[in-house]
C-alpha cells in the first residue's frame, strides 16, 4: 500500500449499523456477534445495533453517530435495498453527507429469512456480506443530481375505468391529457357488462356520467382507434408516436345519427358481443358509446356505397389512411386492462366442442340488456342466424339449469397459477342476475374451490345469492359430457363437502375463465421499456410500496394491466397513477440522481465500443481537442451499465458500480468467506436487480431455503457484468460464479441480458483456456417472480462447486494479476 | 411420519394439495373407494397414519393417471398410491387375500424368470386360492374357451441373465436399509 | 426399416395375437421389428406397488439393454410397458440426479444407461413416424365399418409421456380412417378399464370394464379396436363374464388395431390371429 493510499484509508471513518427488524433478523442471526465482527474491521469507527433501524429512533441513532464520530461512510445492514436503501441515503443527506457514501447489506432476505434453521450459518453469512459492504463503501464517491424541466402533459393508454379516472383526475388538475384507446370508443370491458358488483348498477350509467365529464374538461383530448407505436425521450420529456387507424368516417363531420349503421346490408359476427350477435359492416358497438361515431370494417364491407348515400353529413370517407400523431408528454399511464382467456385447452370441459358450454364473459353478453337477446340467456345450440330478418333467432326453451364453474385455467399449474381474483364475484353476480331478473326458479349451481369475496360489501353480496337459492357446491368439476341428441350437459364433480362424486345435469355450463393481460401488452411493454411478470401482466415496481410505478421513471400503470382487478380497485389505481404523475410533474421540473454512466476522458481511446452497446444512444464518441472521446448524455442514460461492462480500458464506468467498488466488494466478501466458511465451497452470484435479485428477495419473503455459502452481489442489470468482475472473483477464491439475468425479451434495458450472455460465454472459454474450467461460470435467466428457481439455481451451483472441488486458485499463495 | 415417507418414495408433495376434488371426480374407481384420492391426501397431510393405512383407496387405484393428468397442483395420486402400497406391503398389510396372492406370485416370477408367465400364473393363482369357488365354477367355460383358442401358454418364458435382476433387487433392498439407518 | 421391439410379457403370453398381428402387418409395411435381447418384465403395476424403486430400475434395465444393442427407437405395443419404460426414460433424461441414482443401482448389475433411447408406443410410431399416407397407399381391403377406438389410459397419461391430449386423442381414429373405417366419437375413449383390478378386486374391476363397454354401446360402433393387451383382455375376454354377471348383452367384437391393420392390408384372419379373440364369434354373427 502506498503512502498516499494509506493516508486516504486513514481518513475513511465508517459507521456500521445492524438492524434486528424485531425478530425478523435477530431471531435467526446473532446480531451482537455481527456487530463485534464489524467493529474489528479496518476503518470501522463505530458499530451498533438497533431493534428497528428504520424507525425514528433508529435513524436518529445513525444521524447522531455520524456527527459524534465524525463518520464519512455508513454501512447499514437490514432488509433489502429496494425497501430501505433510500431511507438511509436520506439520513446521510440530512447529516450533511452525500447519500452515496452509504452501502446497504441485505441481512434479512439474504440471510435471516432463508437460513432460519441454522443461526450460526446465517450469522456467518451476514458477517461475510458486511465485510463486502465495508470494503466497498471505502471506494464510494459522491454522486450529484441535476434538475430537468418537464412537460406538464400525460398520455393515458387505455380508456377503461382506470384510464378514464386517471385522465379525469389529471385533466381537472390542469394537466394536458391525451386519452388513447385502440378500440373505436372508450369504456373498456366494463361497457360490455349488464350490471356491475357490488352495487349492481348499470355500467353504462356510470360510464355515461364519466363520458360527460370527459367532454367538459377541455384539457382532455380523446384519441380513439389508435395505438402507441414508438417512444423516445426520457422522464418528463417523452416523445410518443401514435398511429390512428382509418375509421372511414370523418370524426369532425359525423353527427352520430347512425343512419349509415341502420342501412348497411351486411351482417358479420360481432366481436364486441363475443360472436353471440351480428353487426353491420359499418357499426357502433353499443348505443351509449363515446365517441358516438361509427367505424367501417373494410374486411366485411361489400363496397355497395349505401352508407355514403344516406349520410346527411357527408362524413363517410373510404379513402382514409392511417395517420401518425406525435405527442410530447411528461409521463405515461398504462391502463390497458385484461381480456378473457378462451379455455379451449381445458378439454375436459368441452369448450368449443359442446355449444352449450360458454364463458362468463359470453354469458355477460346474454345478460346485457343491449345484447343479442336483451338480457335473456339462451342455449347457443338453439340459436340460429336468420338471413331474412338479418338477426339472431332463438328456437327453444330458455335454459333452466345452469352450472357455473369457477377457476377455469386460473389457480391451475397447467395453465395459469395465479388467482383471477374477480371471477368468484362475477359468477355470483350472474347467478344473482338470473335469479332476480330472469327466472327465480332457475337452478344454478356454483362449483367453486374457494369463494373469494374479499372487498367491502362483497360478503354481503355473496349472502344475497345464497338467499336467492343458488346451489353452492365446493368442488372443481372433473369433466363434462354431452348427450348428443338433447344437447344436455352432465357435469361430474366431487362435492368435497359431501365427500362424494355427483353428476349435475345442465342446460348451460358457464366457465369462469382466466383473465389475461389484453392482447399486445407485451409488445407495448417493450415499446415503453417497462417489464412484464411471469404471468404476462405488467410488472409494478413493488407490489406493496410501488403498486402503480414501473422500472422506468415517469411511466405508471393502473388497473387490470398489472393483474386482475375489479372496477373499484381499477378506479382507485387510476387515481393513484394520476397522483403519481402529478407528484412527478407538479413542480415543472424533476431532480435526477446521476447514478449513471461516466467517461474518464484520460483513459478513453475513442474506440466506440460503448456506443454500440448503448440501447438508448446515450453515449457517443465525439471529436474533442484531446482526440476522439466518448461522452454520456446524462438525461438519456438509463444507468444500465452495459457500456462500462464492455469498455476495454475501464474508461467508461457506471457510477456506484465502478470497477474499484465492485472489486472491493468481491474482495471483501471472498476474503471473509474463505476465513469463515473455511473448506466449504464458495459461490458468488451477480444478480440483476430487476429479476434475479428480486427473485432472491421473493425467496426471502417465502422463506425458501438454499445453502448459506451463496453470496449475492446486486447489479443494476446483468449487462453491467464485466469479465473483469468474474475473473476477479475467481482470483479471490470463488469456486463457482454465476450471473442471474432477465429472460430474453424482458430485459428492462432492452438486451443487457444478451450482452451479459455473450460476455459469460466468452469468459467460459477463457476459463477453460486458463485451466480454471468454464463450467465454474454460468448465466441463468431468473425472472423476478421465480423465487423457487432462484433457490434451485443456488442449490445447484453449490452442488456443482462441491462436485468440482476448490479452484486451483483458492489455495494458491499468490495469484498472477489477471487484470 | 407418513407424509414424509410418501413423499420420499413417490417424489410427490402432498402438501401442495388444496382439496379441489378434481382427482376424486375424475377417478374411475372412486365409487368403490372409502376415501377417494382427495380425502386420502388430506389424511396424509394430517399424518393420520393409521387411517391412511387402513383405507382401501390406494389399493383400488387402477393407476390410470386421470387424477394426475388433471390435478391443478401437479400432484400424482397414482404415484402416491404406489408409495402407500409400498409402505403397506413392507408391514405385511394387504387389502385382501387375492391381492396378496397376486402380488406374491408376480414378484416370484420376476425373480425366478425375469418375466411374468401368465399361463403359470393362472394355475398358481387358482391353486393358492386366488379365486372363490363361485367364480371358479362361473369361469370353467371361459377357461375351456381360452384353452381351445390356444391362449394359455405351456412353455416357461425365462431370461438369460437372471443374476442381473437379483443384483438390482438386492441393490434396492440394500439402499432401503441404509436409508432407514 | 428396422426398429427396436419390446414385446412385454403379455404379448409372449395370453395375448400373443397382438404380437402375431403386429409382426405380420408391420412386415407388409416393410417394418422389421428387432427384439431387445434378454428384456425383462417392465414391472407392470404390481412391482411398483411392491417396491417403487425396484420397479423403476427394472424398466431402466431394459433401456440400458436397448442402448447396449444400439437400438435408438424401441416400440412397446403394450400400453403398460410403454408407460413404465417411457416414464422412466423421461425421468432419467430430464433429471440428472435421478439418472445418477438409477445408474448407481444398474451398475450393481454391470449396466449403465446414458439416455440415448427413444420409447414409442406402436400406435404413435405407426401414425406419427411411419405416416398415415404411406399406410393408405397399401390398403387393399378397406374396413367399411363404424369403429370405436379405445385408447385406455397408459398410452395417453401422464402428460410427460403422452404424444397427444388425453381428453380427446386422435391418433387411433386417424389410423381407423386411413383403413377405410368410420371413427366413432364417445366419452369413454380414455376412461380406465380398471387394468388388473379384475384380478385383485374382481367386483370393482368388472364394474369399471362395464362402464367402458356401456359408453361404447351407446354409440353405433360395430367394432372396438384396442392398443393394449390389458385393455383388450378386459374388453374382450371379460366381456363374456360381464354379460353373465350383470345379465347384459353387448355383442361388441373387439380386436387389436394391428389386426384391423393387417386385414385392411390384405392379410388373412389367420395371419392376424383373429380367431384368438373371445369375441371373434360375435364378429361372425
Amino acid at each position: 500500500m502506498s503512502e498516499k493510499e494509506k493516508k486516504k484509508n486513514e481518513e475513511i471513518r465508517i459507521g456500521f449499523f445492524q438492524c434486528h427488524c424485531g425478530v425478523n433478523i435477530a431471531g435467526s442471526v446473532d446480531v451482537k456477534e455481527v456487530v463485534e465482527y464489524a467493529k474489528k474491521l479496518p476503518n470501522v469507527v463505530v458499530a451498533k445495533d438497533h431493534m428497528f433501524l428504520c424507525s425514528d429512533p433508529g435513524r436518529n441513532l445513525v444521524k447522531e453517530a455520524i456527527k459524534k464520530y465524525n463518520l464519512n461512510r455508513v454501512v447499514s445492514s437490514h432488509c433489502t435495498p429496494s425497501l430501505h436503501q433510500e431511507t438511509f441515503r436520506t439520513v446521510l443527506k440530512e447529516a450533511g453527507l452525500n447519500p452515496f457514501f452509504h452501502e446497504n447489506v441485505n441481512s434479512r432476505e439474504h440471510a435471516s429469512w432463508v437460513h432460519y434453521r441454522d443461526k450460526k450459518k446465517a450469522t456467518d453469512k451476514v458477517k461475510v456480506l458486511v465485510a463486502g459492504g465495508i470494503e466497498r463503501v471505502k471506494h464510494h464517491k459522491p454522486i450529484g443530481t441535476m434538475r430537468l424541466k418537464v412537460k406538464k402533459s400525460v398520455l393515458v393508454i387505455g380508456g377503461g375505468p382506470a384510464g378514464i379516472q386517471a385522465a379525469l383526475d389529471l385533466g381537472k388538475a390542469g394537466y394536458k391529457v391525451y386519452l388513447v384507446d385502440r378500440r373505436p370508443h372508450l369504456g373498456g370491458n366494463m361497457a360490455r357488462l349488464g350490471k356491475v358488483f357490488p352495487t349492481d348498477d348499470c355500467p353504462i350509467c356510470i360510464l355515461g356520467k364519466k363520458f360527460h365529464e370527459l367532454r367538459q374538461v377541455k384539457e382532455i383530448e380523446v384519441i380513439t382507434y389508435a395505438e402507441v407505436k414508438e417512444l423516445s425521450g426520457y422522464v418528463g420529456n417523452y416523445k410518443v408516436k401514435i398511429e390512428k387507424k382509418p375509421r372511414y368516417v370523418d370524426e369532425e363531420k359525423c353527427i352520430g345519427c347512425l343512419t349509415c349503421v341502420s342501412k348497411c346490408p351486411v351482417r358479420v359476427k360481432s366481436e364486441w358481443y363475443e360472436g353471440m350477435d351480428v353487426r353491420p359492416a359499418i357499426y357502433i358497438n353499443y348505443p351509449a358509446q363515446f365517441p358516438r361515431i361509427p367505424v367501417r370494417d373494410p374486411e366485411a364491407c361489400i363496397n355497395c356505397g349505401v352508407c355514403k348515400k344516406v349520410c346527411p353529413a357527408d362524413a363517410i370517407d373510404f379513402d382514409q389512411k392511417p395517420e401518425t400523431i406525435e405527442l410530447e408528454v411528461g409521463a405515461i399511464i398504462v391502463a390497458t386492462g385484461y381480456e378473457e382467456w378462451k379455455p379451449y385447452a381445458v378439454e375436459e370441459y368441452g369448450y368449443g366442442k359442446y355449444k352449450n358450454v360458454i364463458t362468463q364473459l359470453e354469458l355477460a353478453q346474454m345478460l346485457n340488456p343491449e345484447g343479442p337477446t336483451h338480457g335473456k340467456p339462451f342455449k347457443p345450440s338453439d340459436a340460429r342466424y336468420d338471413k331474412k330478418k338479418r338477426k339472431l333467432v332463438i328456437e327453444g326453451e330458455p335454459p333452466k339449469k345452469y352450472v357455473f364453474i369457477h377457476c377455469v385455467g386460473s389457480r391451475d399449474e397447467k395453465y395459469f397459477s395465479y388467482c383471477s381474483k374477480i371471477c368468484c364475484m362475477y359468477s355470483i353476480k350472474h347467478a344473482k342476475m338470473i335469479l332476480m331478473d330472469v327466472d327465480p326458479n332457475a337452478e344454478i349451481y356454483l362449483c367453486y374451490m374457494d369463494i373469494r369475496a374479499f372487498s367491502k360489501g362483497y360478503e354481503e353480496y355473496y349472502k344475497q345469492v345464497q338467499k336467492l337459492g343458488a346451489r353452492i357446491v365446493r368442488g372443481k368439476p372433473a369433466e363434462i359430457r354431452e348427450d348428443p341428441k338433447t344437447k344436455k350437459l352432465y357435469v361430474k364433480v366431487e362435492d368435497t363437502l359431501l365427500g362424494k362424486p355427483i353428476e349435475i345435469e345442465a342446460d348451460l355450463v358457464v366457465l369462469a375463465s382466466t383473465l389475461r393481460p389484453s392482447k399486445g401488452t407485451k409488445e407495448l411493454a417493450d415499446i415503453l421499456r417497462i417489464t412484464t411478470g411471469e404471468d404476462g401482466f405488467l410488472r409494478e415496481l413493488h407490489p406493496k410500496v410501488g403498486p402503480v410505478d414501473t422500472v422506468t421513471a415517469g411511466i405508471f400503470i393502473a388497473g387490470a394491466a398489472s393483474g386482475p382487478k375489479d372496477i373499484p380497485e381499477s378506479v382507485a389505481q387510476g387515481s393513484a397513477a394520476a397522483a403519481r404523475a402529478m407528484s412527478l410533474l407538479g413542480k415543472g421540473e424533476v431532480e435526477i440522481i446521476l447514478n449513471k454512466a461516466e467517461v474518464n476522458q484520460e483513459l478513453c481511446i475513442g474506440c466506440g465500443i460503448c456506443e454500440t452497446l448503448c440501447p438508448y444512444g446515450a453515449i457517443k464518441v465525439h471529436e474533442t481537442h484531446l482526440g476522439r472521446k466518448a461522452k454520456v448524455s446524462e438525461v438519456e442514460c438509463q444507468g444500465c451499465g452495459a457500456c462500462a461492462g464492455g469498455c476495454p480500458t475501464g474508461a467508461v464506468m457506471r457510477r456506484n458500480y465502478e470497477l474499484d467498488q465492485m472489486f472491493a466488494q468481491i474482495e471483501g466478501i471472498l476474503r471473509s468467506a474463505k476465513e469463515i466458511f473455511k473448506d466449504e465451497p464458495i459461490v458468488l452470484a451477480f444478480a440483476c436487480k430487476q429479476c434475479a435479485y428480486a427473485a432472491s428477495e421473493a425467496a426471502g419473503t417465502s422463506r425458501l431455503e438454499y445453502p448459506p455459502n451463496v453470496f449475492i452481489i446486486r447489479i443494476p442489470c446483468s449487462g453491467t457484468i464485466d469479465i473483469a468482475h468474474v475473473l476477479k472473483a475467481f482470483k479471490e477464491g470463488a469456486d463457482v460464479v454465476y450471473v442471474g439475468g432477465c429472460e430474453p425479451g424482458s430485459c428492462a434495458f432492452v438486451d443487457g441480458n444478451l450482452k451479459a450472455e455473450k460476455r459469460i460465454q466468452f469468459a467460459k472459454r477463457l476459463l477453460d483456456a486458463i485451466g480454471i474450467g468454464g463450467d465454474r461460470l454460468e448465466i441463468f435467466w431468473i425472472p423476478a417472480p421465480e423465487s423457487m428457481k432462484f433457490a434451485e439455481v443456488a442449490k445447484m451451483m453449490v452442488e456443482r462447486a462441491k462436485k468440482l472441488g476448490p479452484t486451483p486458485l483458492r489455495k494458491a499463495k499468490a495469484v498472477k494479476e489477471v487484470i | 411420519m407418513i407424509a414424509e415417507e410418501v413423499s420420499k418414495i413417490s417424489g410427490e408433495n402432498p402438501f401442495a394439495c388444496f382439496q379441489c376434488g378434481d382427482c376424486t371426480g375424475s377417478c374411475p374407481v372412486s365409487f368403490a373407494m372409502d376415501y377417494g384420492p382427495r380425502r386420502m391426501i388430506h389424511l396424509i397431510q394430517l399424518n393420520l397414519e393409521e387411517e391412511v393405512l387402513k383405507a382401501n383407496t390406494h389399493w383400488l387405484c387402477a393407476s390410470c393417471y386421470n387424477c394426475t393428468y388433471r390435478c391443478p397442483r401437479n400432484i400424482s395420486f397414482t404415484r402416491i398410491s404406489y408409495a402407500l402400497r409400498n409402505i403397506s406391503v413392507k408391514r405385511g398389510i394387504y387389502p385382501n387375500k387375492t391381492t396378496k396372492i397376486f402380488y406374491e406370485i408376480f414378484l416370484d416370477h420376476m425373480l425366478k424368470y425375469g418375466r411374468f408367465n401368465e399361463g403359470i400364473f393362472v394355475r398358481e393363482f387358482v391353486a393358492k386360492g386366488g379365486k372363490g369357488l363361485k367364480e371358479l365354477l362361473r369361469d370353467i367355460n371361459l377357461g375351456l374357451k381360452l384353452w381351445k383358442k390356444g391362449k394359455i401358454p405351456k412353455d416357461v418364458d425365462k431370461i438369460d441373465k437372471l443374476d442381473q435382476i437379483k443384483k438390482i433387487y438386492e441393490a434396492c433392498v440394500k439402499e432401503e436399509k441404509e436409508d432407514k439407518q | 426399416m428396422k426398429v427396436g421391439y419390446y414385446p412385454g410379457c403379455s404379448l409372449k403370453g395370453m395375448e400373443d395375437a397382438y404380437s402375431i398381428s403386429l409382426i405380420s402387418s408391420f412386415k407388409v409395411l416393410g417394418i422389421e421389428l428387432v427384439e431387445i435381447e434378454d428384456w425383462n418384465c417392465c414391472g407392470a403395476s404390481v412391482i411398483p406397488s411392491y417396491d417403487y424403486k425396484f420397479a423403476n430400475a427394472l424398466a431402466a434395465r431394459n433401456l440400458a439393454l436397448a442402448e447396449e444393442q444400439n437400438l435408438r427407437t424401441i416400440i412397446a405395443p403394450c400400453s403398460e410397458c410403454y408407460n413404465r419404460l417411457a416414464y422412466i426414460n423421461y425421468k432419467m433424461k430430464n433429471d440428472a440426479g435421478y439418472m445418477e441414482k438409477m445408474n448407481k443401482i444398474l451398475s450393481e448389475a454391470g449396466l449403465e444407461y446414458r439416455g440415448t433411447v427413444e420409447v414409442k408406443h406402436a400406435v404413435d410410431f405407426l401414425v406419427n413416424d411411419f405416416g398415415i399416407d404411406k399406410i393408405k397407399e397399401k390398403v387393399k381391403n378397406p374396413i367399411n365399418k363404424k369403429i370405436a377406438s379405445y385408447y385406455g389410459c397408459l398410452f395417453v397419461r401422464p402428460r410427460e409421456i403422452s404424444v397427444e391430449s388425453a381428453e380427446n386423442p386422435k391418433t387411433m381414429d386417424s389410423l381407423v380412417e386411413a383403413l377405410g373405417g368410420t371413427p366413432v366419437d364417445y366419452d369413454g375413449k380414455t376412461k380406465c378399464c380398471g387394468a388388473s383390478l379384475v384380478v385383485s378386486n374382481e367386483k370393482v374391476g368388472l364394474q369399471t370394464i362395464k362402464n367402458v363397454l356401456d359408453s361404447i354401446k351407446e354409440t353405433e360402433a360395430e367394432i372396438i379396436v384396442t392398443s393394449c393387451p390389458l385393455c383388450h383382455a378386459n374388453l374382450d375376454t371379460q366381456q363374456l363374464t360381464i354379460e353373465k354377471e350383470f345379465k347384459v348383452n353387448y355383442m361388441l367384437p373387439v380386436m387389436y388395431f394391428t389386426q384391423l391393420l393387417g386385414l385392411a392390408l390384405g392379410l388373412s384372419e389367420r395371419e392376424v390371429a383373429l380367431n384368438k379373440n373371445l369375441t371373434y364369434e360375435v364378429l361372425k354373427v
